[in-house]
């Protein structure tokens, strides 16, 4: 018998793709509104964060670091919607009439504000995406900078430093979840379909691409527009959990937060989003535990400010020196396994699989 | 006479002082082969650049199917089509040879975004066709039992062909090949002959512009040739009339070297 990946065996794909998370869900929903559930959301939110810039940085090649600034556009303009008029006329001096008066569900309000966040990108993609390389990377830095300064100053809207605060508790586990797992299928779809071969071509070879009748700026542009939307969806949610937002919190600490999730878990793969979250919401969350000090042995370790910081930044300079492409490289199994009906031949028969329907539905194939 | 599906009028090329191209003209007519030859630094690949959208010419214009493409840029010049190999490969190397294939033919995709979320009917169309055209081009290159191979893994050979094949699933009417016998070794340089024949056979509307080094390729293939030396066309004429030129003879040998010595 030919010997077989563990990764193809069906047993292990089954547990790995539904059983553990189901178990987790159930675990979280045990635990309900408690610390761990917030973990949970939160894990699902950075997910969507870090599937949305794997499609600009891995994907299509253009290097942002600025999904900081439209998880803040996202933030906001979803809080702006779902927060009632008593309170925002309380909160924040003189808004527009109109903008109070509005309020919206949260789900239209999420879209609303990514659609938003989405044209506000295509606005700026517009100008900025003729630049490449390095030239891109600062100018996207330097956007996140402007977007700052715009809700630090636009007192009227966004209430200043100040920041906005009073929002319902939206993001529960079922709606993140959900959230997540349309992020991934939709940015899935676009991967394997001609824009996403597109955008690859446009990251391999310009020239090429070019060759082959691949508009450069059109893809791009694209591409910025559709991690900018889901990266204000994931800015939505974050604020629907956080409920209280402010300038500094979307600021080059997020950005990084986010840029190392893609990284980690491997910028060139929608897959790596899932490891790379799990990675940078579960250990800063451990470590948290042990930063105010320890015992080890019979050893009084003292308290270690920024335990986090130090650790994450270890993990990621070991990550770009021993494994560039991160821990999913540039392969969309832990996706394609949700998604795609594949065939293999596991450690028991050959059989077809489908994602999660096939968890309850074996269908044998000839 | 068959209709002319390319014509280049004073074509030039300016590098900061240097005359890469100076004024040539060419008239290339439907589904025949055309060779493009010269010496090293005579300016055939500025011309297949400039043809293709790489590069914008300096001054002249190019007609291409009686239209001015002069406006349009590569990609656009792909869509009208104009395809062509480079020089130094140009793969996309990270991916299967079949996904190489298929970023060329869905040149033709009509199916938007929205259309591709929901799955729509046109969308699976497409990308049916899409896939067949690719495996099209890659059975006339005889590559189709790599298709799932990723690109880099090739031998080189190969990886040439595969180029090939990606042009030709863009479905073009003009193929511009670099080179394309370049770093192959006796035997494969063999085998890309019949393949550019195959090809010519199957596609009689297609015309092809060779760019080559190797002599025996550029004879045996083409109906017509055209000799570049220091960015000047110098000669043109079928193969027999190139061969026993003085002028190309001392373009590329430096000086009139009588037919005896030669033979």
């Amino acid at each position: 018998m030919e010997k077989v990946k563990l990764r193809n065996n069906p047993l292990f794909r089954f547990l790995a793709v539904v059983l553990l998370p189901l178990l987790a869900l159930l675990l979280a929903a045990f635990t309900g509104g408690s610390y761990y559930e917030s973990v949970l959301v939160l894990f699902f939110i950075n997910i969507i964060l870090a599937a949305s810039l794997n499609l600009t940085n891995g994907i299509t090649g253009i290097f942002s670091l600025g999904q900081a600034g439209f998880m803040a556009l996202g933030a906001y303009a979803s809080s702006i919607l779902t927060l009632s008029e008593k309170t925002k006329n309380t909160m924040v001096r003189n808004m527009p009439e109109w903008l109070a008066k509005i309020q919206l569900p949260f789900i239209p309000a999420l879209i609303v504000a990514a659609v938003f966040s989405m044209l506000i990108a295509g606005l700026i993609g517009f100008a900025i995406l003729r630049a490449r390389g390095h030239y891109l990377a600062v100018i996207t830095l330097g956007m996140v900078i402007v977007i700052k300064s715009v809700l630090d100053n636009a007192n009227n809207l966004t209430n200043g430093s100040r920041g906005l605060s009073g929002m319902a508790r939206y993001s529960t586990l079922p709606v993140v979840v959900i959230a997540a797992l349309l992020t991934l299928f939709i940015l899935y779809r676009i991967r394997i379909s001609a824009f996403g071969r597109a955008m690859i071509a446009l990251r391999e070879d310009e020239d090429a691409a070019a060759s082959l009748g691949i508009n450069y700026s059109t893809i791009r542009l694209m591409s910025f527009m559709i991690s900018a939307f889901f990266g204000a969806v994931g800015g939505g949610l974050w604020a629907h959990l956080q409920r209280t937002i402010a300038p500094s919190l979307f600021y080059f600490n997020e950005t990084f937060i986010i840029l190392e999730m893609s990284v980690l878990g491997g910028m060139a793969s929608l897959s790596g989003a899932i490891p790379g979250a799990a990675i940078l919401t579960f250990v800063p969350q451990i470590l948290a535990n042990f930063s105010t000090g320890f015992t080890l042995f019979g050893i009084q370790i003292p308290q270690i400010n920024g335990l986090t910081n130090i650790v994450m930044s270890v993990l990621f300079i070991v990550t770009i020196i021993f494994r560039k492409q991160g821990i999913a490289g540039n392969s969309e199994y832990i996706v394609s396994s949700l998604f795609d009906r594949q065939t293999y031949t596991g450690l028991f028969k050959k059989e077809t699989y489908t994602g999660f329907a096939d968890a309850f539905r074996r269908k044998k194939s000839a | 006479m068959a209709e002319t599906i390319l014509s280049v009028r004073n074509l030039t090329q300016q590098f900061k002082g240097v005359l890469a191209v100076d004024h040539i003209r060419m008239d290339l007519e439907k589904g025949s082969i055309y060779g493009l030859i010269g010496t090293n630094g005579a300016g055939k690949s500025t011309v297949i650049n400039m043809i293709s959208g790489s590069i914008p010419p300096t001054e002249g214009e190019i007609l291409f199917g009686g239209k001015d493409i002069g406006k349009l840029d590569a990609a656009g010049r792909a869509k009208a089509g104009i395809a062509r190999t480079f020089q130094n490969l140009r793969l996309f190397s990270g991916q299967t040879v079949l996904d190489n294939v298929i970023t060329a033919s869905q040149i033709t995709r009509k199916y938007n975004l929205l259309e591709m979320l929901a799955c729509m009917p046109r969308y699976r169309r497409e990308e049916k066709d899409f896939s067949e055209r690719a495996k099209d081009a890659l059975r006339i290159m005889d590559i189709e039992r790599y298709e799932d191979f990723q690109a880099d893994n090739l031998p080189y050979g190969l990886q040439r062909r595969l180029e090939i094949a990606r042009c030709l699933a863009i479905r073009p009417k003009l193929l511009l090949l670099d080179e394309p016998a370049a770093g192959m070794n006796p035997h494969e340089s063999l085998k890309l002959v019949d393949d550019i024949r195959v090809i010519h056979r199957t596609h009689p509307e297609m015309t092809i512009l060779l760019i080559e080094h190797d002599m025996k390729v550029v004879m045996n293939l083409c109906g017509y040739i055209f000799v570049m030396a220091s960015g000047r066309m110098i000669a043109e004429g079928t193969p027999k009339q190139i061969y026993d030129s003085e002028e190309v003879i001392s373009a590329y040998l430096g000086g009139i070297v009588h037919r005896k010595e030669r033979a």
